[in-house]
């Protein structure tokens, strides 16, 4: 599945992403009335000031995904292609799966006890942050990096018999 | 294949789930006492405030659970196990034989053994009918005490005094949230429930419940002698695995099932995962019950896996939690409270909508064991992941004490390692 990259060395803090993103996912989806309707940004630049780099980040839709174990009302399943899907009328805001997602990057609404988080923009073949950011620093692409994965056995792991035997 | 699974809570769900993505022919049946399609738990807290209606307990559309393809065995209890002609026997002597079986039996909650305590209007909070049998208490309910501060018992509290009614909660402690929180922290949980009409009484114990047979509990008595008066007691001391089935069958136990990486008892076809489980401990190293509901699902999801022939481990659990107090959110993670041999550092503060603010870092040694962040909780999880990772963070203690700690707040090179390094060929095709 295709997946959203960022790379901070590319990354001039220009912010579309956040722009195009909130357009994307308003009522109107037009530019110059998306202000108006309290659009949500699902995706967020981050800031190191000291070093001056800076990095776009949004939900990994990690194939082992903590916030879909957290989740105490079924709202955050995968969908058939491997996306972390959000059900917005299942969520009760207890905030679970910001506990549970290591990257932090599922927003709290805490006026209407809701999140937000990224949804891969499913409607169009490229999200909008991707197709906006002037320098490639977000890409869009099959790559293996960059979000937890089903978890595996290491050797170590498998060889717990000693948990089991008597004395 | 034939799977059965006993229990029918959120590791018994996710153990179907897992089990029918790898495997479409197998047989699976789910086995529950409860009548109910698997459901929230911790709605059921919510569902007393009438924050959600009873349509939205089940936890899943009944279009998935359909698409799972299991034989429901529902309000029916198991017998037994027997291990060698590997047979379940039902309550009434049918037999479901199994190639695979799970036990996600969970656990129930602790029961107290004072005078008056089997009184009506005593009651527990775990299951629907729980919470139904509480409502309907609720229409002569004035005044309300629960006993114990933990999850259960402050979610309670929360229910009952957003619908208007007179709640105390009595703690042993000298805290609420002992389990969760330091004293600082919980300081500042208790004022600001106080101030929305929880009632807190620490170190104290509810030694009587006083009240009649025919119209159940009146009041409590307090080990100072004061009586409180109530028609409701909420009993939230803990929970204890349930194991009756498991210890009959001869599997291991110790306070709960003992289980290794990959959720399995000390017979290879039989798995255990959830609150009757005590799975590997990542902090404490070595095994322990944290009975907590991420860790329920991610065990269900890593047993029925396997059963399926798959070979994940998880490398070990830790307790965490998340609350919110009318907009005063909680959480914490790992060993929060901190104490002998681990280094504890805090910071609190305002924030800027008057609420305040409280975050606690514990180090052992150098690495990251447990956090608790009150207020700012939006990239709390970073620091839940940074417990997981191990590796030396001590000096960005001070930067993880402060509100708004971020992904550029981590050393270049952890971000990349968690990020990720893509290849340049990979960026052209994409653009």
């Amino acid at each position: 599945m295709k997946r959203v990259f960022a790379r901070e060395e590319y990354c001039i803090a220009c912010r579309l992403c956040e722009v195009w993103c909130g357009i994307e996912h308003s009522p109107s989806r037009k530019a110059y009335k998306y202000r108006q309707e309290n659009p949500v940004s699902l995706i967020e630049v981050q800031f190191d000031k000291e070093v001056g780099n800076s990095i776009a980040m949004q939900c990994r839709h990690c194939e082992d995904a903590p916030c879909i174990d957290a989740c105490i009302v079924g709202a955050l399943l995968k969908d058939d292609e491997g996306r972390t899907e959000y059900n917005k009328d299942r969520c009760v805001g207890c905030w679970m799966c910001i506990m549970s997602c290591p990257y932090g990057v599922i927003k709290p609404l805490k006026e209407d006890k809701k999140i937000a988080k990224c949804d891969l923009c499913p409607h169009l073949d490229t999200p909008a942050c991707v197709s906006h950011c002037p320098t490639a620093a977000l890409i869009h692409t099959e790559t293996e990096e960059g979000y937890l994965h089903e978890p595996t056995v290491a050797d170590h792991v498998v060889d717990n018999d000693s948990l089991f035997t008597e004395g | 294949m034939k799977y059965v699974i006993i229990g029918n809570g959120i590791a018994a769900l996710r153990a179907a789930e897992s089990i029918r993505g790898r495997d479409t022919e197998g047989s699976i049946a789910i086995i529950s006492g409860e009548s109910f399609p698997a459901y929230s738990r911790p709605l059921t807290a919510y569902l007393l405030a009438g924050w959600v209606t009873d349509e939205r307990m089940p936890l899943r559309d009944s279009s998935k659970f359909d698409a799972l393809n299991v034989q429901f065995h529902l309000g029916r209890m198991v017998e037994k196990i027997d291990r060698g002609s590997k047979n379940i026997e039902l309550e009434g002597g049918e037999k479901l034989p199994y190639d695979k079986l799970l036990l996600a039996t969970g656990a129930s909650p602790r029961k107290i053994d004072i005078p008056g305590a089997d009184l009506r209007g005593v009651q527990r909070l775990r299951t629907w009918n729980d919470s139904r049998e509480i409502l309907e208490r609720l229409q002569t309910t004035k005044s309300a005490v629960v006993i114990g501060g933990g999850f259960v018992g402050m979610s309670s509290a929360r229910s009952l005094a957003s619908k208007g009614i007179d709640v105390t909660v009595v703690v042993s402690s000298n805290r609420i949230l002992s389990q969760t929180m330091p004293l600082e922290a919980a300081e500042v949980v208790r004022s600001h429930v106080e101030e929305k009409g929880i009632r807190v009484m620490s170190e104290t114990d509810v030694v009587e419940v006083i009240g009649s047979q025919a119209s159940g509990v009146s009041a409590v008595k307090l080990a100072n002698g004061d009586v409180l008066a109530c028609e409701l007691v909420i009993v939230g001391k803990g929970v204890d695995a349930r194991l009756d089935l498991a210890q009959d069958a001869g599997l291991k136990c110790d306070e709960a099932m003992l289980i290794d990486a990959m959720m399995r008892t000390n017979d290879r076809d039989i798995y255990a995962a959830g609150d009757c489980t005590q799975p590997f401990d990542l902090l404490r190293g070595q095994q322990r019950s944290a009975a907590i509901w991420p860790n329920a699902a991610h065990q269900g999801r890593i047993a029925g896996a396997n059963m399926a022939g798959a070979q994940y481990g998880a490398e070990g659990f830790y307790g965490m939690n998340s609350l919110d107090f009318w907009g005063l959110s909680i959480i914490a993670g790992g060993l929060a409270c901190g104490g002998d041999g681990y280094e504890s550092l805090r910071a609190s503060g305002e924030m800027k909508n008057g609420m305040p603010w409280f975050r606690q870092v514990v180090f052992d040694g150098n690495n990251l064991v447990g956090f608790v962040v009150v207020g700012d909780i939006e990239k709390a999880g970073i620091l839940n992941g940074l417990v997981r990772k191990k590796v030396d963070l001590r000096h960005l203690a001070d930067e993880m004490l402060t509100p708004g700690f971020d992904m550029m707040k981590l050393p270049q090179e952890l971000r990349k390692e968690m990020l990720g390094t893509v290849n340049p060929l990979a960026v052209h095709l994409s653009v």
